[in-house]
Parts: structure tokens; C-alpha cells; sequence
């Protein structure tokens, strides 16, 4: 988004991405230029902020989910390791008895 | 290599197919050197726990407490006091992935009331599919284990231990 200047006067454009192309568009000089322009400033830190609250929320997510995997692992690896040492062995995905 | 990173090397090395039998040996060592292992195990499901519990309900005392209350109601449930010092673990792992199942529910619902977009939407149904799987394999581990009744016993200085 942005002001221009052609000839003698300043313009405001909008820039946006439609398909895959940048595409300018047109909105206007003057005081409704700048109050549309102060709008679309208020949308995009809206916009923004909103991202940031996503990002901490998904971040909060990953960093309980890493530390339930660690217990998960620790709690699996020392299930496996008792089922081992009492003469248990993992065929298949299944543990089944060694034979004598 | 310091003793702890022996032992997860270990754990590592014996929590597959065909695990090394020197592995095992030096492993039930451990074990045997150890007999509070789950103890470890379970104290750090606790702490996992308080951390659940203390970020989804970091303003809401009574419902931290009230949920911190259930935990302990369902391990009881499921015969914490009674149980082995591995199926005391596995206990303390089932409740625990329980709530984290509880609390992403919790979160979903809530954020639904919002404007999610379907990014947003698919994350959280992946993270709720994802704990769902991570509560059922927790709750059948427990079930193999206690169906296959494993206990290790253990002499120590002509003591035995049950672990």
C-alpha cells in the first residue's frame, strides 16, 4: 500500500496479490485517501496481532506435546525394558514369550 | 558416558526388535541397581501434569485444583496404590494423556466459538486426533502389561525387590 505521486497530485494505491500477481488498484487522493489509508493501516496491524495470538497458542501446543513425548518415551522405553528382562521379545509389534 | 546416558542409551537400544542381549543384561543391572526407576518416571509425569494443568487453568484456581483432584480420583480408579512400581508409571502416563486429551478438547470447543479458519480448524483436529491415539496406546500398554503380569524380582544384599 502506498502513496504515489503523478503529476501534481498524491495518490493512494492498494496493493494486493490476486492469483498469484501482484495487482495495484486505485483508491484515491485527499482526505477519504487518507482516512481509507489509516483503515487499512488498523486492518493490517489487526491482522498481524492476530497472527502473533495464533503463533503462541500453536507454540504453547508444541511445547506440551514435547513434553508429554518425553514422558511417553521414558515410560514406553521402561515398559519395554521390564517386558525384556523378563523374557518377553517383540515379534511383529506383538511381545510374545520366549520359548524355554 | 555418565550413568544417565548409559541408562537411556539402554532404553533406547533395548525398546526394539532384536535388542542386543548384552544390552539386556547390563539393563536388568540397572534395573536391579535401581529399583525407583518408576519412581523417577512417575514424578516426572507429575510434573508434566502441574505444567498441563497450570497453563490451561493458570486464572482459575478451583478448576485447577478441581481437575488436579480428578487425576488423582482416576489413578486411585485404576489401582495406583496397589499396583507394581511399572504399572504405577503406567498409570501415572494413562491419567496423564488423559488430561492433555481433556484440556486440547477444552481448547478446540472454546476456540470454536471463535471465527477459526479452516487452517486453524485442521490444526486442532489434528492435535485432538493426535492425543486420542496417544490415550488409547497408553491405556493398552497398561492392559498388556498387567495381562502379562510383569514383575522383575530382584536380590539385592539378600533383599528382594519387586519391580
Amino acid at each position: 500500500m502506498a502513496w504515489a505521486t503523478r503529476g501534481n497530485g498524491t495518490y493512494y494505491y492498494r496493493n494486493r496479490r490476486i492469483g498469484g500477481k501482484v495487482v495495484t488498484q486505485y483508491v484515491g487522493s485527499g482526505y477519504s485517501a487518507t482516512l481509507m489509508q489509516m483503515l487499512d493501516e488498523h486492518e493490517r496491524q489487526d491482522a498481524a496481532q492476530k497472527r502473533q495470538a495464533w503463533q503462541a497458542v500453536k507454540d504453547n501446543e508444541e511445547q506440551l506435546d514435547a513434553m508429554l513425548d518425553e514422558v511417553t518415551a521414558l515410560v514406553n522405553a521402561y515398559a519395554g525394558a521390564m517386558l525384556l528382562v523378563s523374557g518377553y521379545h517383540l515379534h511383529k509389534r506383538q511381545w510374545r514369550k520366549r520359548r524355554e | 558416558m555418565s550413568e544417565a546416558d548409559e541408562i537411556n542409551r539402554l532404553f533406547k537400544s533395548v525398546d526394539k526388535q532384536n535388542a542386543p542381549p548384552t544390552d539386556v543384561e547390563k539393563l536388568r543391572q540397572f534395573l536391579g541397581k535401581y529399583p525407583l526407576l518408576s519412581s523417577v518416571t512417575g514424578d516426572l509425569a507429575k510434573q508434566v501434569q502441574q505444567e498441563i494443568i497450570g497453563r490451561a487453568y493458570s486464572t482459575q484456581t478451583v478448576r485447577a485444583l478441581s481437575v488436579e483432584a480428578y487425576c488423582q480420583h482416576q489413578r486411585n480408579e485404576l489401582g495406583f496404590e496397589t499396583a507394581t512400581p511399572l504399572e504405577k508409571s503406567l498409570i501415572a502416563h494413562v491419567v496423564l494423556c488423559w488430561l492433555r486429551l481433556y484440556v486440547t478438547e477444552l481448547r478446540y470447543e472454546s476456540r470454536m466459538e471463535e471465527n477459526l479458519s479452516l487452517a486453524q480448524g485442521a490444526y486442532w483436529e489434528k492435535k485432538l486426533s493426535a492425543n486420542q491415539r496417544r490415550y488409547l496406546r497408553s491405556i493398552e500398554t497398561l492392559a498388556r502389561i498387567r495381562k502379562l503380569q510383569i514383575n522383575l524380582q530382584i536380590n539385592v544384599a539378600h533383599q528382594q525387590i519387586v519391580t
